[in-house]
Order: C-alpha cells, then sequence, then structure tokens
C-alpha cells in the first residue's frame, strides 16, 4: 500500500520536473506545427500522454529524452492525421513587437510561410534533427539519444537538412 | 568553403526562426499552461471515473448476458427433459388409469345389468309402462292359466273386473309373481 503511494508520489514528481521542460516541448512543437496555437495544443497532448505513460518509465535519468521523443512522435502523428491543405488557413496573429511597420510584417509573415512550408517539405529524418536542433534547441548528445542514431549522424543531416533550407529559400526568392 | 556559404546564408534563416519561436513563447507563456493543463488532467480523470462507471455498466451486462445464457441452456436442454421425464409419469399414470377403469367397468358390467332387470321388474315400471294393449295381453295370460286350472273360475271374474274397472294397486306384482312361481314349478 505505501509502496503503491510512493511510486505516485514519485512519479508525480518526476511529472512536476518534466513540466519544467515545457517551453522546449512547446518549441518543438512549434517546429511541427502550423502556429503557436498548434503548438500549444500539441504541447497538452504530449504531457498528457506523459502524464499517462509516467508509470511505464523504468529510468527516471532517460525521463528528459524520453518526454521529447514523445513530443517528435506526437507531431509527427499529428502531422500524418492533419496534413497541408489547412495549413496556412489561419495566418499568424503572433506579430512580432519590432516589426511596426506593415511592409515589414507582410515580409515577415510571407519569408515565415515560405520557411515553414519548406520545413514541412524536408525528409522524416532530416526534419525530426532539424526541428529537435532549431526550435528545440537540444545539444547534438541529447537528439542522438532521443532519435537512437550516432552524434555523426545528427551532425550530418542537420547539415543536410539546412542545405536543403537554404537551397529551396534560395529557389523561392529567386522565382519572386 | 562550401559549408561555410550555407552556414552564412541559414543565419538569415536561423534569425527568422528564433524570431517565429519568441513570439510563440510570448503568447505561450501568457496563457498560462500549467493551469489548463491540471484542468485538462482533472477532466481526463472524471472520464476515467466514467470508464470505470460504463466498465461496471458493461459488467453487469456480462451478468444479464450469463444470466439469460443460463436461462436459455436451461429452456433448451433441462427443462424439456424434466417435462419429459413428467410427461412418462403421465403416461405410466394414464397406464394404470385405463387398467383401473377397464377392470372397474367389468366389475361394473354385472351390476348395471342387475339394475336394468330390477328397472323392468320394479313395480311401478310395470305400473305406468302398461298400455291397454298389455291389459289385453295380460287378461288373455289370465284366461290362460284359467283355462290351465290355476285359477278358480272366481279369481278369474275377480281380476278381470279389477282390470277392467281399474287398476288394483298390488295386483300385477302378485300376479307376475304368481306366473313365475307356476312357470317354475311347472
Amino acid at each position: 500500500m505505501d509502496t503503491g503511494k510512493n511510486r505516485k508520489s514519485d512519479a508525480m514528481k518526476l511529472f512536476n520536473e518534466l513540466l519544467e521542460y515545457k517551453e522546449s516541448v512547446f518549441r518543438i512543437c512549434l517546429g511541427f506545427s502550423k502556429d503557436p496555437w498548434d503548438a500549444e495544443e500539441l504541447t497538452q497532448e504530449v504531457y498528457l500522454k506523459v502524464y499517462k505513460k509516467i508509470g511505464t518509465l523504468k529510468d527516471p535519468r532517460f525521463a528528459k529524452p524520453w518526454l521529447f521523443k514523445i513530443a517528435k512522435n506526437l507531431c509527427l502523428d499529428h502531422r500524418k492525421k492533419n496534413n497541408f491543405s489547412n495549413i496556412f488557413k489561419s495566418e499568424l496573429n503572433n506579430e512580432p513587437i519590432e516589426r511596426n511597420t506593415p511592409e515589414s510584417i507582410f515580409f515577415y509573415k510571407e519569408d515565415l510561410k515560405t520557411l515553414k512550408k519548406i520545413v514541412r517539405s524536408l525528409p522524416k529524418k532530416l526534419k525530426e534533427v532539424f526541428i529537435l536542433r532549431e526550435y528545440g534547441n537540444l545539444p547534438y548528445q541529447e537528439i542522438a539519444l532521443i532519435l537512437g542514431i550516432k552524434m555523426g549522424t545528427v551532425m550530418s543531416r542537420l547539415h543536410r537538412a539546412r542545405e536543403f533550407i537554404v537551397e529551396k529559400m534560395r529557389e523561392v526568392n529567386h522565382e519572386k | 568553403m562550401k559549408n561555410n556559404n550555407i552556414e552564412e546564408k541559414f543565419n538569415t534563416i536561423k534569425k527568422l526562426i528564433e524570431e517565429e519561436k519568441n513570439e510563440a513563447l510570448r503568447i505561450f507563456r501568457m496563457r498560462n499552461f500549467n493551469s489548463r493543463l491540471h484542468n485538462l488532467i482533472t477532466r481526463e480523470f472524471e472520464n476515467k471515473s466514467f470508464s470505470i462507471f460504463k466498465l461496471m455498466k458493461s459488467f453487469s451486462s456480462a451478468v444479464l448476458l450469463l444470466f439469460l445464457f443460463t436461462a436459455i441452456i436451461l429452456a433448451v436442454f433441462i427443462i424439456p427433459s424434466f417435462f419429459k421425464s413428467k410427461s412418462e409419469g403421465n403416461q405410466m399414470e394414464k397406464f394404470f388409469e385405463q387398467a383401473l377403469f377397464s377392470q372397474e367397468s367389468r366389475s361394473e358390467k354385472p351390476s348395471i345389468l342387475k339394475n336394468d332387470v330390477l328397472e323392468i321388474k320394479s313395480e311401478e315400471n310395470i305400473k305406468e309402462n302398461m298400455s291397454d294393449s298389455h291389459k289385453d295381453l295380460y287378461i288373455s295370460l289370465i284366461e290362460l292359466f284359467s283355462n290351465l286350472g290355476t285359477f278358480s273360475e272366481r279369481d278369474y271374474s275377480k281380476e278381470k273386473n279389477s282390470i277392467n274397472d281399474g287398476y288394483k294397486k298390488d295386483f300385477l306384482p302378485n300376479l307376475i309373481f304368481q306366473v313365475l312361481k307356476i312357470v317354475k314349478e311347472g
């Protein structure tokens, strides 16, 4: 009985610890999703899943990579369900504070729209590395742990992803 | 050289990503994520309790199904066999009843005949059912007996008169008795 209570309190403690990474989770979700609201919903789903599954976590030392892995998988699943048809349906309302002129806001929106489109068009392996690194701000080692790949693979995939994005952005700008 | 070129070009893109992240985080921080998540978890627990209720409901349904299944088993296999044995018992009963009835009927037959004879012989019956033709026959019979010398002339005229004048109450049974006695002795 006491063991059960202790286990539950340990799980709750661990959950609260994982809740500290909510902004990292949110950023990762933002990389995969169309807007901050969508990203927030995904973050909630991630923590709900973590809350339900926390009892299955064998080693609390791997709780953080486990959390990000859940976030990554959930976002990928979410993307499968909600395809790109309505990705840019809702325009970003979060206008940057420093962009005050209507022109700057317009160009920011356009660039962001293009970037997000390109990020989404990345191959899955490149995309997950790119988002975990650029949106999640996670170190290479952690990304390697989350994805179950070598650190060198993470670095090479990240480079290929950046190359892909730069190329695509140049193509779009050149077309414009 | 090429790598450096890509990194340089990517810096512009990185700035764009950073801007997006910062702005999104600003909104995220304003929206009080923790309390929203807490509400969501509480709601999920309520759903869980509801699901337990549903489970209980389904358990009761399962019990009901089991009960129905048992009832069907009883109806299909056990009750008919019970009725079968009972009907067999009824058949036996019927058989014994029939046997007894036939025995009774056999024992009753003589009594029925006896009753019939008694009915025929009864005085009342003869009196009531005696028609004129019977009376004539009866007179003829007395005449015959008188001719045979059984009856005296006086008796004959007396009986004849009594029949013609009106029916004498005890005459007929006495007469029959007499006749039967004569026949027996004769």
